[in-house]
């Protein structure tokens, strides 16, 4: 096992430990002694994979070192820069979610006390918005494709949801 | 109840909900990196304002089509579309290079519906008994069977029997957020109001099936990973179905296929990638030209689509008759019953008899469809897998968006869906397991309610009162068995070496 690869699994193990032994700590702080049984084993069962985890990554470590393989693993020389990509892409994900919740009370706090209605109107002005910023985020530079998803897909949400099956959208 | 059983089948909204689900469920499964489970998943929001019987087909038709839209690009571009079509992958692709695709997509097409006909008798067959059976249960007993539901499930889901058990730890972890069901305490809430009802199972699922997919997509992208290439390189020509006397000498391999693939959907944890895998190896063993096996041969397909499709039967078995999910496609389809007030176990079969026959007959149907889309259609589907991760992401988020907020109307599920989305994408990254959180999730209570309820009728001797019972002491050897399921099935299965043998790249479980 290589150590970059050993020290990430630790450190997981570490994490789960802490973890563990977090729920443990709070369980006995936060709730009465007779509930305490079922979530306190809980933690603790996690503690404890946590440990024999570590355990097994030492003890793999140990035995490729005393037999090391020949064939070494190409450097994974791609990944740098990469981790930007997930992470990017759930920040999207998370204004788009708030975009939808306070557009939606926005427009429902001039048009309840002005004209008594209520419309679902955050979702759909915020996902048109969403996919073709999600678009661009994975390189597609195309405006006939980026036009043709965006206004396609949101006419279909609401025909789809909100026309035949009638759910109520934000 | 013949009344209700044909109401229900004839209405539009089941037709609808079948035509969708096949149609759906073939191009979702088509789609590398989209599997089962995440179009179930995405298709959820749509069953809401459903009755129970339509929306339990919609999903079951989804799952179904979508393992058979798996194997469309594994035998036309080498690439599976979900892990059960992996072996299939192995001849397949090499029929298409002979210019035997067409011909090879015919069989994939019969097998897989032959292979989830026998799940269907199946499922008809063994689970009434079983659901009586059933009766013997008590609470020790169910405690017993959800940790069992966990231990195999862990064990058999990732590489690591470890991680995949920390994976069922975790699950366990949060399913303790709320209020305790048997002294009413508050547990994990931090003084907040939205914890108190728990972590809802249906974002939750969303978010570590979906979001953390859509994670991985946008991490592909930039790693600057080529999208795939579906160009077919020999023309489909010839003749799709195989001839009658063809069909009838391949049947003894299709019937044993689709006879492991149900015992296999049984036993939680192991999914149609085994089943197909195994079947493969059995087909090859029993064959009388087992040396055409890897090299291009319509047997081989007969075998693991058989296998692959009766799995999808024999894993409804456990969750309808105990209400174990036996992996992540049914955990999304218990999400799906629990919605619509539907409740698995002996009460179902006692009560709601007239849901049980909807489900089979609704399943048998969704087979026979999914044959004549199939023929019409699969050399066409392949096209789909050159959509770009690019238009799927956002579209899957927002799906995602609309089937966590609209279960509950309420805005915390989709905070707990994006939250899901990062745990299940960094659980992706160490390599964990995401279906044993989404398990535990549903049967921490389960487990919970189970075993404060045996203490408190033990009066202080939990360990005699669970070993003075037998079905306990059964169901202990199994929890100690599964936990060493990693090493007995490497001894015993042959299977893995073929896995080692193969090139075919073979997508994430979940």
């Amino acid at each position: 096992m290589k150590n970059k690869k050993m020290a990430k699994e630790l450190g997981v193990s570490l994490v789960i430990c802490l973890l563990g032994l977090w729920g443990v700590w709070y369980i006995n702080q936060s709730i009465p002694a007779d509930g305490r049984l079922y979530p306190r084993v809980a933690f603790l069962i996690l503690l404890f994979l946590g440990i024999l985890l570590a355990a097994e990554t030492l003890w793999k470590s140990r035995k490729e070192a005393a037999a090391p393989s020949e064939t070494e693993e190409a450097p994974a020389a791609k990944e740098k820069g990469a981790w930007f990509g997930p992470w990017g892409m759930i920040c999207l994900a998370i204004l788009y979610a708030a975009a939808v919740r306070y557009i939606d009370d926005a427009i429902n706090v001039v048009l309840i006390p002005m004209a008594g209605m209520k419309l679902t109107s955050g979702l759909f002005v915020a996902t048109p918005l969403f996919i073709a910023i999600t678009m661009l985020y994975f390189r597609i530079r195309s405006w006939k494709k980026i036009l043709g998803v965006t206004v396609g897909a949101t006419i279909l949400i609401y025909i789809l949801f909100v026309v035949l099956l009638k759910i109520y959208l934000p | 109840m013949i009344n209700a059983i044909t109401s229900s089948l004839m209405s539009t909204d089941t037709v609808l909900a079948l035509l969708l689900g096949v149609f759906g469920g073939m191009f979702m499964g088509a789609m590398p990196g989209l599997s089962a489970t995440m179009a179930m998943t995405l298709f959820l929001p749509l069953t809401y304002t459903m009755d129970p019987g339509p929306a339990i087909m919609l999903l079951m038709s989804t799952y179904t089509a979508a393992i058979y839209g798996g194997s469309i690009t594994a035998i036309l571009i080498h690439t599976p579309g979900t892990p059960s079509s992996a072996a299939t992958a192995l001849d397949g692709y090499k029929l298409t290079q002979k210019g035997m695709g067409l011909q090879a997509l015919g069989v994939s097409t019969v097998a897989s519906s032959l292979g989830s006909l026998v799940g269907a008798v199946a499922l008809i067959c063994i689970a009434p008994p079983l659901a009586r059976f059933a009766l013997k249960f008590s609470d020790p007993e169910y405690f017993l069977i959800a940790i069992f539901g966990l231990t195999i499930i862990g064990s058999l889901a990732g590489k690591s029997t470890i991680k995949g058990l920390i994976s069922g730890a975790v699950g366990l972890c949060i399913a303790v957020i709320g209020v305790d069901p048997v002294w009413g305490y508050l547990r994990l809430t931090f003084g907040t109001t939205f914890l108190q009802s728990g972590i809802a199972t249906v974002p939750a699922m969303i978010g570590l099936f979906s979001i953390a997919q859509v994670m991985t997509l946008a991490e592909k992208r930039h790693l600057g990973e080529r999208e795939s290439d579906t160009r077919i390189h020999q023309e489909l020509k010839g003749r799709m179905l195989p001839s009658f006397s063809e069909f009838i000498r391949n049947m003894p391999q299709m019937i044993r296929s689709a006879i492991i693939g149900v015992v296999i959907g049984i036993l939680p944890g192991a999914g149609g990638d085994i089943a197909g895998w195994v079947s493969y190896n059995e087909g090859k063993r029993f064959s009388k030209h087992p040396e055409e096996f890897g090299e291009g041969c319509l047997e081989a397909l007969y075998c693991s689509e058989g296998a692959n499709n009766a799995v999808v039967g024999g894993a409804m078995i456990p969750l309808l008759t105990l209400g174990i999910p036996g992996s992540a496609a049914c955990a999304v389809c218990m999400g799906a019953l629990m919605i619509h007030g539907v409740n698995p176990g002996f009460t179902l079969f006692e009560k709601q008899m007239d849901m049980v026959w909807v489900i089979v007959i609704g399943f048998v149907l969704a087979s026979l469809l999914m044959a004549i889309v199939g023929v019409l259609t699969a050399k066409h589907v392949v096209r789909i897998a050159d959509l770009s991760a690019g238009i799927l992401a956002p579209l899957i988020v927002v799906l995602s968006l609309i089937g966590a907020y609209a279960i509950n109307l309420n805005y915390y599920d989709v905070y707990v869906m994006l939250a899901f989305g990062v745990l299940g994408y960094l659980m992706r990254k160490f390599e964990f397991p995401t279906a044993p959180v989404v398990l535990a999730l549903i049967l921490g209570n389960m487990a919970e309610g189970g075993l404060i309820r045996s203490i408190i009728i033990c009066k202080g001797n939990l360990a005699g009162y669970i070993f003075g019972r037998p079905l306990c002491v059964f169901f202990i050897i199994l929890i100690i068995l599964s936990l060493f399921a990693q090493t007995i099935g490497r001894y015993l299965g042959k299977l893995m070496q073929i896995k080692k043998d193969t090139d075919v790249e073979i997508p994430d479980e979940d």
